[in-house]
């Protein structure tokens, strides 16, 4: 009896300091979203060095409008605020395109000369805007180095090569593919195109061709299959989808990127 | 944790050089090990297991220490295994750090300190032959060994 009494009264005690300091908004205190934000610029902008210093920036105003008339209505028309988002073209053969943290998306000139047409490209940033809107890059740094290289900001270098291989879940990917549909739809953009493009990677998974973006992800015949499955859903039998910008100034764009 | 010191059951006079020191090792095993392995809750606990079986067969005075750290470590062992465990759905699961989480991991730094302080100053005082007895676990500890 007295060691039931005894541990009755410390289960009591400590239950009560448990109440006590549930009573406190430690989230406040500790400025914890606060602290998630500044963490994800400050990873955002360190990555991105990493990646510019690698590669070489395309800063073009005649590439950067078309790149624009691709991007800008894709978060407009979803109300996604267009001032935190920034789209980086660089230099690179791979076909390749990636979401750093803090809404930064990141694609190659190897990947504008793969697809064919501007609705393929506004399916892959629709893929990464729905990366960025879900916080999955984080959510994927947190579940892949833990907090504690987050919080010391150290091992950027393996960071830098998780962010740019993309190797994301198949869950999250899946839910960036249904997010994009959903964009692409509200977008006025045939969301097929995504499927389309899964289709394009899958002629092409097997040449010699360096499709990163895709060999980080799950079989793009798996993905094309419940896109197209999702885009069934839709209810959009009297909807007309437009194209973001016209053939020829896709191939304009194609061809300005290749002379840089 | 409340400390009463006695020497009922066991005066300094009666305890060896050779007592004092395992009985005082049995609280620095699960120091040592908790400094470590920090992250894992385990290896504290397992330290403090081995050096117990190790010492079952010694003197009652080492054999009493030895059971009071083992079960303080249990007590331990419980909280800190929550903690771990919730940390790592938070990681794995992408859930929110929430004002529980955090109330928590404070309550458990506590209880922590409170061990780790605990375990120095008993350690200290078993070195010198002097009996701890620390609240509800030196009774748990009496029982055990009545048997």
């Amino acid at each position: 009896m007295k060691i039931l009494g005894k541990f009755l009264l410390l289960a009591v005690g400590i239950a009560a300091l448990f109440m006590l300091l549930l009573q406190v908004n430690w989230v406040g205190i500790f400025e914890i979203k606060q602290n998630q934000e500044r963490l994800e610029k400050k990873l955002g902008k360190l990555v991105l060095d990493q990646v510019v210093s690698k590669y070489e920036k395309i800063e073009d105003d005649a590439i950067d409008n078309t790149l624009d008339s691709i991007f800008i209505p894709l978060l407009k028309e979803n109300n996604i605020s267009v001032k935190n988002y920034e789209l980086f073209l660089i230099k690179n053969e791979e076909v390749n395109a990636f979401a750093l943290p803090d809404d930064k998306i990141i694609i190659t000139t190897g990947l504008i000369n793969f697809l064919d047409s501007a609705d393929y490209l506004a399916a892959i940033l629709a893929h990464e805007i729905a990366h960025c809107e879900e916080n999955h890059v984080m959510k994927s740094l947190v579940t892949n180095f833990g907090l504690d290289l987050l919080l010391s900001g150290s091992g950027t270098g393996e960071v830098t090569n998780f962010i740019t291989g993309q190797a994301f879940s198949r869950k999250l990917e899946k839910e960036a593919d249904e997010k994009a549909i959903d964009y692409l739809d509200e977008a006025s953009i045939d969301p097929v195109s995504l499927a389309h493009v899964m289709e394009l990677f899958d002629a092409y998974l097997t040449s010699d061709t360096d499709v990163t973006w895709i060999s980080s992800h799950p079989a793009p015949a798996d993905r094309s299959k419940y896109i197209s499955q999702k885009v069934e859903k839709l209810d959009s039998d009297d909807k007309k989808y437009i194209t973001p910008v016209t053939m020829k100034t896709w191939n304009d764009l194609k061809e300005k990127i290749e002379l840089k | 944790m409340e400390h009463l010191e006695r020497t009922i059951n066991f005066s300094p006079k009666e305890i060896t050089e050779n007592e004092r020191e395992y009985a005082s090792n049995s609280y620095l095993m699960s120091l040592f090990a908790l400094f470590v392995g920090l992250p894992l809750p385990i290896f504290n606990l397992l330290a403090t297991i081995i050096f117990y079986l190790g010492n079952r067969k010694s003197t009652r005075f080492v054999k009493w220490h030895c059971t009071q750290a083992l079960i303080s470590q249990f007590f331990v062992f419980f909280f800190n295994t929550a903690a771990f465990w919730w940390t790592i759905s938070i990681i794995l699961q992408h859930k929110e750090i929430s004002n529980p989480y955090i109330a928590y991991i404070i309550l458990i730094l506590i209880i922590n300190l409170v061990e780790i302080v605990s375990t120095i100053y008993t350690a200290v005082q078993t070195r010198k032959g002097i009996h701890v007895r620390w609240y509800l676990f030196s009774d748990i500890t009496d029982n055990i060994l009545k048997k």
